[in-house]
């Protein structure tokens, strides 16, 4: 009973220092990143796209350094221990390294178009190119999935596709009757991907994957 | 529909007793998932009854513990009496 309540308070503290490394993680890179855009001359709806843009990429990261060195993984990632990691090594390089690069993409995007960094086609090649990729790695993984990660899968589209339906629909019939603006492309694309993301841990939450390991 | 299933996405009140017959076995959460091809956080989530498992798996559990499914899994459902 005593190593019960010990080994789930370690399992929390571990859980508790994991979120307090990524809030630090992330707030020193919208700083960072606030420093090398400049938010306030981007727009509301451009500069939520590249913090979301910006958490993918912090999340490729992590994933792909946790499966690249399992080791220093099991203790960045809310994993058991390291052969979790090892188990999954092959659907983590994967989906890592889509994640990186869409989140990639979405910066590029904030930044491309008249006056921007980065002419027009670069911002949207470089989406087109990072779904592409996506695609390509998701049916050659595909086989790798077990049945609990397809209906994660499956969960967080199912919820995604709720939560946009709910939030769309309503805002193009305002727009329609001209009582809200029209969703501009970075409102839609920034939907999208950050309602996929929120998605995908609450379809992980259900399962008990957030549970402190 | 429960409400319940809505945010948990279990469809019923199963009780799993996998974990009890794994441990009974000397196996491992690594091992029995290999044994079922399955990943340890799928056994996990069953265990823990976060996560009901397909038909498919569930008979390949029965299979490999040579048991009934009802015996690993306990469905407190009762039907109910038609009304006359």
């Amino acid at each position: 009973m005593t190593t019960d309540v010990t080994a789930q308070a370690g399992k929390t503290k571990k859980l508790v220092l994991q979120m307090i490394g990524g809030g630090i993680a992330g707030g020193a890179s919208v700083i960072a990143l606030n420093h090398f855009l400049s938010f306030e001359t981007l727009g509301a709806d451009r500069m939520i796209l590249a913090v979301i843009g910006l958490i993918y990429v912090l999340t490729g990261l992590i994933v792909l350094v946790g499966s690249v060195v399992p080791k220093i993984g099991a203790q960045m990632l809310n994993v058991s221990d390291e052969e979790d990691l090892l188990e999954q090594r092959h659907i983590l390089w994967g989906s890592s390294l889509m994640i990186l690069a869409f989140g990639a993409a979405q910066i590029i995007l904030v930044l491309s178009g008249d006056g921007k960094m980065f002419p027009a086609w670069a911002g949207a090649g470089a989406m087109l190119l990072s779904m592409l990729f996506g695609s390509v790695i998701w049916i050659r993984d595909r086989h790798r999935y077990d049945e609990m990660m397809m209906k994660i899968s499956l969960d967080a589209s199912f919820i995604c596709f709720c939560g946009l339906w709910l939030v769309l629909v309503p805002w193009g019939c305002l727009a329609m009757t001209g009582l809200a603006p029209s969703p501009t492309g970075a409102a839609i694309v920034a939907l999208f991907s950050g309602g996929y993301l929120l998605a995908s841990v609450v379809a992980a939450g259900r399962v008990g994957l957030l549970a402190p390991k | 529909m429960p409400c319940k299933e809505l945010f948990t996405g279990r469809a019923g009140d199963l009780e799993s007793r996998l974990r009890e017959i794994r441990e009974a076995k000397g196996w491992s959460q690594g091992e029995l998932a290999r044994k079922l091809g399955v990943s340890r956080q799928t056994i996990n989530a069953v265990e823990t009854d976060k996560y009901d498992p397909s038909l498919p798996l569930a008979l390949r559990m029965s299979k490999l513990f040579g048991m009934p499914v009802c015996d690993i899994f306990i469905d407190h459902w009762q039907p109910q009496e038609d009304a006359e």
